[in-house]
């Protein structure tokens, strides 16, 4: 079966096929011979037909591939880098937001540690405790692991996360830092920024600037929590 | 991370499925860390009003939601028994709708009554969190419990958990039941055949009456204690013939495995289920218990809330 000559809708059979391979947690391998080898389920093509399959992610385009977002992050790696004197490096830690940060922040740490030869120290917070909205959202947020294995007290803390947007979340994050000590400096890198600001909070790393309309929902993905390095522009389904 | 709670109450343990256990013990171990900071607050519950009804007697369990409502910053209203109208002959119901007449968002309740949290939850909006009712449930004790095992044994299915004492009477018997069974665990319920019905074979248990049969091969050991002020019969001779049969001591240690965790809700009846070498001993995790509780109340007071809607 040649699948290139195909006619279904290929944008819409693409992202239920994404959705199909991650659900099957088959993650490394997205070569199409791979769907031929496999029985492909008649159901996921049903939905095809109907275009109402329910992990669908409707208008998911492509924002950015592997190859700028790894530019992106080595951009962001080098701007902290010659903001701080070498000697100061040492007293950097990343702190990765939970969930998509925290990739984030190691990916810089790799960076950093491949320009000066010293990988920063890691951590990740989870800003659920934190947030303003318990109660008003239609899901309860999972809290994740908050995980800061160094004193934070006098340290040069850089906060990471993929997008900023409201900048609520860093809100939060600034008062769960403010729980475990005194950090002497406290940056922000976001990997993405797409405006709509409602905190007067900016980041001061950003790897890609995109105004993309309120309707439009960014999603980064990452190798290691879905088995690839992109990111994706959505249709916000519902508020979140 | 798996389950989704969707919950404005927490009840029974009976009501869960695996997933949902699972949820309330993840959150647990993220707000256990909470408590070893040196900031041991966060303002998850900031604007929320709880109400603590306490119409049966209690220290650990009211101080320890007590301490999690408080390192949520809620705010915080104490009701006891004895200084309410419940005395005066008011219902607990219109006691309750007063309560919620003054907008509170959560009601943790303690109750003689097995039952009486179900009752509330269905008409009122406040959420409500059993903190054990009668004979009946005591959710938030087998969650710690749960908690407690896991964190020292890594996992709880396929564990050999027993449960020696007075069963019949016994709302953590019960939770924990449930609890385990849902999770994978082999449970064992063991005491005088009195107290300890066969009835409990009927849901997946194993019920014995022979305490080395109950210790031996045991990965955890969770002794109860006798609960005189639910008994209305004689269910055994006396305390001491209690003590000598089914006592946990220096002499029956000899079947408990030497990595076996001894468990007790407390409060501990000294001499009588447990001798005072062995829940001092290095087996017990009794304190942890009590250290654990806190975190899995804060877990179970922070999904409850998330689940009332703002109006």
């Amino acid at each position: 079966m040649d699948l290139d000559k195909m006619v279904f809708p290929a944008n819409r059979c693409l992202c239920l096929l994404s959705c199909w391979y991650r659900s099957k947690k088959l993650r490394r391998s997205r070569s199409f011979f791979v769907f031929q080898d496999m029985n492909f389920p008649e159901d996921a093509l049903l939905l095809t037909e109907h275009g109402d399959a329910p992990e669908m992610e409707p208008g998911k385009t492509l924002l950015l591939d592997a190859n700028v977002m790894a530019a992106a992050i080595t951009n962001i790696a080098q701007a902290i880098i010659s903001e701080f004197p070498e000697e100061h490096l040492p007293e950097i830690a990343l702190v990765g937001i939970q969930l998509r940060g925290v990739p984030f922040a190691s990916r810089l740490a790799e960076q950093i540690a491949a320009k000066t030869g010293r990988r920063p120290l890691c951590g990740s917070i989870d800003i659920n405790m934190y947030r303003d909205d318990i109660g008003m959202r239609k899901m309860l947020p999972v809290i994740r692991e908050t995980s800061l294995p160094f004193d934070v007290n006098g340290r040069i803390l850089i906060l990471a996360d993929d997008v900023l947007q409201t900048g609520r979340t860093i809100r939060a994050a600034l008062d769960a830092l403010n729980s475990y000590g005194r950090p002497s400096l406290i940056r922000l890198a976001a990997l993405l920024d797409r405006g709509l600001r409602e905190y007067p909070i900016r980041a001061d790393y950003t790897g890609k600037l995109c105004e993309l309309p309120r309707e439009k929902r960014i999603k980064v993905y990452w190798q290691e929590l879905d088995g690839e390095d992109t990111v994706y522009t959505l249709d916000r389904t519902q508020k979140t | 991370m798996e389950g989704t709670w969707t919950r404005k109450d927490l009840l029974s343990l009976y009501d869960l499925d695996a997933g949902e256990i699972r949820l309330i013990l993840d959150t647990a171990a993220e707000f256990k860390k909470v408590s070893q900071r040196n900031v041991k607050k966060v303002p998850a519950l900031r604007g929320k009003t709880v109400v603590n009804l306490f119409i049966e007697p209690s220290t650990r369990t009211r101080i320890s939601f007590e301490l999690a409502e408080q390192r949520l910053s809620a705010d915080i209203i104490n009701i006891n028994a004895d200084s309410s109208s419940l005395k005066k002959g008011e219902t607990l119901l219109d006691t309750v709708k007063n309560i919620e007449a003054l907008q509170v968002d959560l009601i943790v309740m303690r109750h003689s009554a097995a039952g009486a949290p179900n009752f509330l939850s269905k008409r009122i909006k406040a959420g409500v969190i059993n903190a054990g009712d009668g004979s009946h449930s005591h959710p938030t004790q087998a969650l710690l419990d749960l908690f407690t095992i896991r964190e020292k044994k890594g996992r709880i299915e396929g564990l050999n958990v027993s449960i020696i004492g007075d069963i019949l009477h016994s709302r953590v018997a019960r939770s924990n039941l449930w609890g385990l069974l849902k999770l994978g665990a082999n449970v064992t319920l063991a005491g005088p055949s009195t107290l300890v019905p066969k009835e409990f074979e009927k849901v997946g248990a194993r019920v014995c009456h022979n305490l080395k049969d109950a210790l031996e091969g045991a990965d955890v050991i969770n002794l109860l204690r006798i609960q005189h002020e639910r008994q209305r019969a004689d269910f055994f001779p006396s305390t001491s013939e209690y003590a000598r049969v089914y006592g946990v001591n220096k002499e029956t240690m000899k079947y408990v495995k030497p990595d076996a965790l001894i468990m007790h809700p407390g409060p501990i009846n000294r001499g009588v289920e447990l001798d005072s070498s062995i829940a001092d001993g290095p087996q017990s995790v009794i304190l942890e218990q009590v250290t654990n509780g806190l975190a899995v109340r804060m877990a179970v007071l922070f999904l409850v809330a998330g689940c009332l809607k703002n109006d």
